[in-house]
This record gives structure tokens, C-alpha cells and sequence, in this order.
């Protein structure tokens, strides 16, 4: 038999299976037991395998030191880390989800939430079938003060006047943006309607003129005395009531 | 090769910094890890080997584990620190190599019916870099295919699939080596 013979058998090679690859790497089969063509792969890997250590010694050198170092330098605790595990953290989510639910479902059944949570509250447990008390419920005869509140209080005595008082605010909203009236007078104007005619805003002009005219009669019946002192020679009054006169504004 | 019963008492001696433990481990599997990054790294094999203790005596006291998942660990490591080493190279863009050890490597005709370790290891860095990795992980690691496909972060199917083609290329490089010295 030639030497050549030898390799030529080995050439020609079968498929090779998964289970055979991974027994060849294990090092289960044995080169003369080896598939067709794979008796050098077994040899070759019996080769590379670590058996006799002597082969390839570890050298005791600076790479064993510094793992002895590096090992006793190392925190020798194996205790673990107090970090929460996620586990740990969901729990503690879901127990605070599951009161902060309990909690809400109480109030809402007590009635005891603000208006808008009430009212959220009691929508979604309806849908559930639960019956919880309305945000209203408690409130009586006593009018809603937000949402469409001016729609409702026209069924009870009360709803006049807060029409009435929405009624005059539109009235002083309309006079305050007119251009009919401007200055004091728009301002008197205001001040009346919002007082309900109480207020004297506006009088201040008046009482000028009212002053003006007492002047005027002060200085006539001193024009008067002055007369009289002096047989009717006296001019005083005249000028002075016309000086006053001018001064009027 | 490995501690067996001996591994968890010696574990935990390590894990208190026994220096017998410590060097029991590390005789236990220094051979195949270099083994492992010298086939793959020829010229950084043997500092990549050092630094790799050095993480392991840094990280020995929190393992938890047995001989099998320590081995999975440390060559977890070896590999991470084999990566890292790449990465860099990359980076540089150029690894000088003295002329003396070129010449000093195996001839790739050579005849395989007498082969030595180190040229057996040179033959398996022929193949793909993953083929190698696998294979130098099954053979020198003595890992199974599950633990590689751990240490590599694939899964196990892939593993087996690349181990099977690695020996198929093997088989085709070795055949047409042989058939290269028959016709001489």
C-alpha cells in the first residue's frame, strides 16, 4: 500500500453531522475512530487539548503575583449589594398602586373627594356598576359655583338676583367700553349704576358751581352793606363780582 | 484538568485570600487560558493572560458558583479582554512585529501527522476568527457548546453550527495540505 493511498482515502469525506462535530471537539473520538477524512481533525485537536500540562506550564511569574495581590485587595465580602433587585422595586410599586387605589375608592364612596375627583370618580365606577355619590350631593339647595351654574339658578329665588348682578355687570361692561361719556362723567356714570344710585361720584363739578354762585351772593349783599354805609356812593361789589364772575370756571 | 470536589472548599479559600487556593486555581486553568489567547493573539497572549488574572482576583470574592460556571467566568473575561485588545489595535491601526519571530513561525505546509501544541494552535487561527474562537473554546477552554454560546453571547444552535463548519474547513485545509506534501 502506498503512502498516497493513505490520503487519498481520507479525502474523500462523508457529510458531517452536528453530533459528531461536537463529539470530535469533546474529544470523545479517538483519531483512528474519527469519520472518513477527519482522522486528521481528530489529531489535530488532540494536539491543540490541553492533556499534559508539562507541555505548556504556567510560568510563575508577575501574572500569578498580581492575581494573589489583586485577590486580597479585592472587597472579601460576598454578602450582595443592598441595591433593590427590579422583583423588589415592582413590589413595592404594585402595594403602593393597589392603597393609593383603595384609598381613592374610599373617599369616592364617602364623598369626601374634591368636586372634579368626585365627579371623575363616580363617572368611572359607574361604568363599573358602582354607585358612588355624585359631587353634588352634599350641596343641598345651595347653587353650583362652576360649569353651567347660571343655566341652573334659574329654578330657584336666588337665581333672580345673581341674573340681576349679571345683568348689571353686562350693563357696566357695556357703559365702561362706550365713547358717548368720557372723563368724570363716565366714571360718575359707573360709579351710580354699580352703586345702585348710591354713590355721589361726580357731585364734586356741582358743588363748584354752587360755590361759584354763594360767592357770587356773598359779594352782591357785601355790594349791599357797602351801599347802604355810604349813601349809595360805594362801587364796591360791582367789580369784585365781576372779578368774581371771571374766576368762575 | 479540573479541581472537581476540591473546586468549592478551594473556591472559598481563594474567596478568603488563601495564596494555596489562589495558586491552585490558577495552575488549575493558567495552561488553558493561555492556551486560549496566545492561539488567537500570539504577541499579547501572555500580557492579556496577566491582565486577565488581575480582573479575576478583583472580582474572585463576589463569585457565586460552580467549577463549571467559574470556568464560563473566566474565560467570559479572557474573551471581554481579547475584544478590548482588538478594539485598541484597531484604533492604532498598526502592530509592529520583530522580523526574527516571523520567521520563527510554523510553515503552513508543513506535514500534520506529528503535531506539535503550538502548531496545532497556529493551524486552528487559520480558520474565521469565530471558528477559531469556538473551537479554542471547546478544545482548549473545555467548554461545552451551551457554556460557549454563553461566554460569546450566542446562542447555542449558532454555536454548533459554527463548530460544525470550523471542522468541515479543517478538514478541507488538512486534506489539501496532505495532498500538497504527497505530490512533492
Amino acid at each position: 500500500m502506498r503512502a498516497w493511498d493513505d490520503f487519498v482515502s481520507e479525502m474523500e469525506r462523508l457529510p458531517l453531522d452536528a453530533d459528531t462535530a461536537d463529539r470530535l471537539l469533546a474529544g470523545s473520538v479517538l483519531p483512528e475512530d474519527a469519520p472518513p477524512g477527519y482522522a486528521g481533525v481528530a489529531s489535530l485537536l488532540a494536539a491543540a487539548r490541553p492533556n499534559d500540562p508539562a507541555s505548556w506550564p504556567p510560568r510563575e511569574d508577575a501574572a500569578l503575583e498580581s492575581f494573589v495581590i489583586a485577590a486580597r485587595t479585592s472587597p472579601e465580602t460576598t454578602t450582595r449589594s443592598p441595591r433593590r433587585s427590579s422583583l423588589h422595586r415592582l413590589k413595592l410599586a404594585a402595594t403602593i398602586a393597589t392603597v393609593a387605589l383603595a384609598c381613592t375608592t374610599g373617599l369616592a364612596f364617602a364623598g369626601s373627594l374634591p368636586g372634579a375627583a368626585q365627579d371623575v370618580a363616580s363617572t368611572m365606577l359607574a361604568k363599573v356598576g358602582v354607585t358612588v355619590p355624585g359631587p353634588n350631593e352634599h350641596a343641598g339647595t345651595h347653587p353650583r359655583t362652576r360649569g353651567s351654574s347660571s343655566q341652573e339658578a334659574t329654578t330657584t329665588e336666588s337665581t333672580s338676583e345673581t341674573e340681576s348682578t349679571s345683568g348689571k355687570a353686562s350693563e357696566i361692561s357695556q357703559l365702561a367700553t362706550t365713547i358717548d361719556l368720557t372723563g368724570v362723567e363716565k366714571g360718575a356714570a359707573i360709579s351710580t349704576l354699580a352703586s345702585g344710585g348710591e354713590s355721589q361720584a361726580g357731585q364734586h363739578g356741582q358743588a363748584t358751581a354752587d360755590h361759584g354762585s354763594g360767592a357770587e351772593a356773598s359779594s352782591s349783599s357785601g355790594a349791599n352793606t357797602a351801599d347802604a354805609a355810604s349813601a349809595g356812593h360805594s362801587t364796591a361789589g360791582s367789580d369784585n363780582g365781576a372779578a368774581g364772575q371771571s374766576h368762575r370756571p | 484538568m479540573a479541581l472537581g470536589t476540591d473546586f468549592s472548599p478551594a473556591l472559598a479559600a481563594a474567596q478568603a485570600g488563601a495564596d494555596w487556593a489562589l495558586r491552585d486555581l490558577y495552575l488549575d486553568l493558567q495552561p488553558a487560558m493561555l492556551r486560549y489567547l496566545v492561539a488567537q493573539e500570539p504577541d499579547e497572549g501572555e500580557d492579556l493572560a496577566s491582565d486577565v488574572w488581575v480582573d479575576i482576583g478583583r472580582g474572585i470574592a463576589r463569585f457565586q458558583g460552580d467549577e463549571s460556571a467559574f470556568r464560563c467566568w473566566i474565560f467570559t473575561i479572557a474573551r471581554r479582554r481579547l475584544v478590548d485588545l482588538r478594539r485598541s489595535r484597531a484604533r492604532r491601526r498598526t502592530q509592529p512585529v520583530p522580523v526574527e519571530r516571523l520567521a520563527a513561525r510554523p510553515d503552513p505546509a508543513e506535514p500534520f501527522r506529528a503535531l506539535e501544541s503550538g502548531q496545532a494552535l497556529s493551524l486552528l487561527s487559520s480558520l474565521s476568527a469565530e471558528q477559531a474562537e469556538v473551537v479554542l473554546l471547546r478544545v482548549v477552554a473545555e467548554l461545552d457548546s451551551n457554556e460557549v454560546a454563553l461566554v460569546m453571547g450566542k446562542k447555542p444552535g449558532t454555536v454548533r453550527v459554527i463548530q460544525k463548519r470550523a471542522l468541515e474547513q479543517l478538514a478541507t485545509l488538512l486534506a489539501a495540505h496532505a495532498e500538497g506534501v504527497v505530490t512533492q
